[in-house]
């Protein structure tokens, strides 16, 4: 049995692990989202996957490798008061509302509030607005949530899980974003590789 | 001459050394000389070329489980002199003797987790001597002889083991040889065969192997020495500090050592059986200082919480897929099955790895029964379509459910045991986000308030109060039926109510000239009983059926119906009287026949319900006998 608890093979040192929190109100399309990001790219050890709760994909940029660890959070009201559990260490986040939803709009401002407040100081966000291809119902305006992503220092881009536009994209953003050499770990940080063994005995 | 230079190293030792190492004292001497004959494994092995200092009590302790194994070693002591050499054949002994202990030690590690109650076990049927197995004393120990060593104190002088063992010899028959203890290693290949796939055995097994190699000695001695001084530490978080500490340097150390060159660490899961051995052996001074009377209290309060919600269904959660399946229970339930499973076992694990695992699967459950449900109607193999995963909307409300479901024992305990006692590197991940979604989960209950509607349930606050209500009143039934059950059942038979004579009787003896006296009275009743049970035996053979039918009904009711077939023509006047007391006797009869299945029908109810409740006591009692009354006391010692 394959438990996937601990720390990644060795292979995987030159890989840089993140913590990525998908935040946003129920229906948005936040699963469809990292689905489509994962499901469009195949990599060779691309683990199987039994849900899209958790998900991880790996992006390589021209200097580094970005191995992200997508963190799927449930949207209704109801269990609001637990998204703290799931964004504390997080690296990155990305705030999806749906472009045809002026309501989850304003769900994903107060979204970014949160992690502003409470989330870790240098956490990149993503502000990201899905159904990008339903144009025609269009109901919030791209320059109004630019204008508010650049106010807060997001980035913003416009995305379809549908047809795949700019979901990609919006990963390697983040990736580019993200500091390579992250500092050493504290409680919540980043895998820890297993230290060189030391020639002592135990006692 | 030999005895004299003992007397003399252990004279120098003896300042250092604790006093739970006196029974090592003559070890710790042979092992403090500086000259030993050289031992052939030695040479195979360089790096067991090892320099001691006899300085403090642990270098002179692990000093001597080396020296039990191998000798070329080297010893660095301001105080030490050359002194005369251990002779040959009593460093013989002494080396077998340590080697002996450390084998037998290895030998009997607990297994990773805790075992069910197996029913057909004469040990397991008995709560004492359930309790008795369970005992760190015994668990330890090889057979039911050696058990009774222990609690005879047979080494203090108590009764020799020969006779206990003879006495009960002739006591136990030949078909009660399963009584006999099985060991550690017994167990534990019992395990290996009944759990062939299973990882987990198998790695320990492994482990618990390579533990036995003679390189290990010191190894062990570690592992030994420190579940031994845990115990000082009360404290948890002095006790979790200590335990990873102690895991992760132990775990550096294996990853260099002999026996386990060329091995891929990770493949044969050696931390993960380290865990396993460390905590294993460590249970029963961790449990007594992690259930305390507070986490006891919280927990309990937690598990009557759950009590109160099993009333929640997909509904009240929002989870969509399974709102069909929410409308029959038993469906749910089998539905969560192996989440639920998954969920209990945890407490049964003793390290914080394999408590992860289960974890785990039971997040690997509950996605694998979302995606069956999510993709009930699509053919699994047409490829046309992509199967729909289970998003975090769906995992963590079903989460919620089989917490519900399964009302696991100590769950608020094993996560805070899971969070102090496992590496960062464990709490990431995919078991991270399982264990986030557990925690979280957990949270949600804890966070529902049952006095007032609650906005995180689906839910009005007349079908909350109701909900809650008879939740409520099902758990107390469950206590009442089980307060019935509990009773003696001699206790609750009337006494037998000693036979009266009647003053006729008496009369018509006096009549007849009969003394009246207690042998006369004695007689009369014996006379009378007989008379009666043939009476009684005669009845039965020669009452009829309709006999048995008719028995109750008023005594002048009969079967003719008179005036089934008349026509009201011709009916007479006179007729009237007669038609009038059929009709009286035929509506008396009616009336007893129908209270009388009315009472047969009732009756037949609460055989059933109690039948049911009977049979729900019973896998409460398999699967949480915590709930039970009394069982506090047998809780408190389980853990």
């Amino acid at each position: 049995m394959n438990s996937n608890i601990g720390p990644s093979s060795p292979a995987a040192s030159r890989v840089h692990h993140f913590k990525l929190v998908l935040l946003g109100d129920t229906a948005v399309g936040k699963s469809c989202l990292v689905v489509r990001f994962v499901r469009d790219e195949f990599f060779e050890f691309q683990e199987p996957t039994i849900g899209a709760a958790f998900l991880t994909q790996t992006v390589q940029l021209d200097d580094a490798m970005v191995k992200f660890e997508i963190w799927d959070t449930a949207g209704q009201e109801r269990y609001r008061s637990l998204a703290p559990m799931y964004y504390r260490g997080a690296s990155a986040a990305i705030v999806v509302y749906d472009i045809t939803n002026p309501d989850s709009f304003a769900g994903a401002k107060s979204w970014v509030k949160e992690l502003q407040r409470r989330g870790d100081p240098n956490v990149v966000i993503a502000l990201a607005g899905n159904k990008a291809d339903l144009e025609g119902r269009r109901k919030v305006e791209f320059e109004e949530a630019a204008a508010y992503a650049a106010e807060n220092g997001l980035l913003h881009l416009e995305t379809s899980a549908k047809n795949s536009n700019n979901v990609k994209a919006l990963f390697v953003e983040i990736a580019k974003k993200l500091p390579k050499n992250p500092p050493q770990p504290e409680r919540e940080a980043f895998p820890i590789m297993p230290q060189q063994p030391e020639k002592q005995g135990c006692c | 001459m030999k005895s004299e230079q003992q007397r003399k190293v252990k004279n120098k030792t003896d300042e250092k050394r604790r006093p739970d190492d006196e029974e090592s004292s003559s070890s710790s001497a042979m092992a403090s000389t500086t000259t030993l004959p050289t031992d052939p494994w030695i040479t195979a092995l360089p790096n067991r070329t090892k320099t001691f200092s006899t300085d403090t009590a642990d270098g002179l302790e692990a000093l001597h489980e080396f020296g039990g194994e191998s000798s070329t070693l080297v010893l660095s002591s301001a105080r030490s002199q050359p002194t005369p050499s251990v002779t040959p054949p009593r460093k013989e002994v002494l080396l077998l003797a340590a080697r002996r202990d450390r084998l037998q030690w290895i030998q009997e590690a607990p297994l990773p987790y805790r075992k069910e109650r197996n029913q057909k076990d004469p040990w397991e049927q008995n709560d004492v001597l359930f309790l008795l197995k369970q005992c760190h004393a015994v668990s330890q120990v090889p057979t039911a002889i050696a058990a009774l060593e222990q609690l005879y104190n047979i080494a203090n002088g108590g009764e020799s083991v020969v006779t206990i063992a003879q006495r009960i010899q002739s006591l136990v028959t030949k078909e009660d040889q399963t009584l006999a203890l099985p060991s550690g290693f017994e167990v534990l290949a019992q395990e290996l065969v009944a759990k062939e796939d299973d990882a987990v055995v198998m790695a320990y097994h492994n482990f618990l192997t390579h533990l036995q190699d003679p390189s290990c000695a010191m190894l062990v001695q570690g592992i030994r020495r420190f579940c031994r001084t845990i115990q000082d530490t009360k404290d948890s978080a002095s006790l979790a500090k200590q335990l990873t500490s102690f895991v992760d340097t132990t775990y550096n150390s294996i990853q260099s050592h002999i026996a386990w060159k060329g091995e891929d660490l990770k493949q044969s899961q050696v931390r993960r059986s380290l865990e396993s051995c460390i905590y294993a052996h460590c249970f029963a001074h961790t449990g007594s200082v992690m259930w305390n009377a507070e986490a006891q209290k919280a927990d309990d309060m937690f598990l009557m919480k759950l009590e109160s919600l099993q009333f929640i269904t997909p509904q009240n959660l929002e989870i969509a897929c399974l709102e069909d399946i929410a409308s029959a229970t038993s469906d749910l339930a089998d539905f969560l099955k192996g989440p639920v499973e998954a969920l209990r076992a945890i407490d049964l694990y003793y390290s914080p790895y394999e408590k992860l695992d289960r974890v785990l699967t039971m997040y690997r459950g509950v996605n694998g029964a979302l995606s069956r449900a999510l993709n009930y109607h699509k053919s699994s193999h047409d490829g046309s379509t992509p199967l729909k995963l289970p998003s975090a909307d769906d995992v963590l409300p079903t989460m919620i459910l089989a917490i519900l479901q399964a009302k696991p024992k100590r769950l608020l305990l094993n996560l805070t045991v899971m969070e102090e006692w496992s590496p960062p590197e464990y709490i990431r991940g995919e078991a991270g986000y399982a264990y986030t979604n557990l925690y979280g989960a957990v949270q949600f209950l804890k966070d529902i308030d049952l006095e007032k509607e609650p906005k995180s349930l689906q839910i009005g606050s007349d079908e909350l109060r109701m909900g809650i209500e008879s939740c409520r009143e099902a758990v107390k039934q469950k206590l009442e039926v089980n307060d019935a059950v509990s009773v003696d059942p001699v206790s609750s038979v009337s006494p037998p109510v000693p036979p009266r004579l009647t003053p006729n009787e008496v009369r018509n003896a006096r009549q007849n000239g009969e003394t009246i006296d207690l042998e006369w009275a004695l007689q009369v009743i014996g006379q009378r009983n007989s008379n009666a049970a043939v009476r009684s035996s005669i009845g039965s053979k020669s009452r009829s059926a309709f006999d048995e039918a008719t028995e109750g009904l008023p005594s002048n009711f009969s079967r003719k119906y008179s005036f089934l077939t008349a026509c009201p023509d011709g009916i007479k006047v006179s007729d009237i009287s007669m038609l009038l007391e059929e009709y009286r006797v035929l509506v008396q009869t009616v009336e007893r026949l129908i209270g009388a299945r009315a009472a047969g029908i009732k009756a037949a109810r609460k055989a059933t319900a109690v039948a049911a409740e009977m049979d729900l006591l019973a896998r409460i009692r398999e699967v949480d006998p915590i709930l039970l009354p009394g069982t506090d006391k047998q809780r408190n010692e389980s853990f």
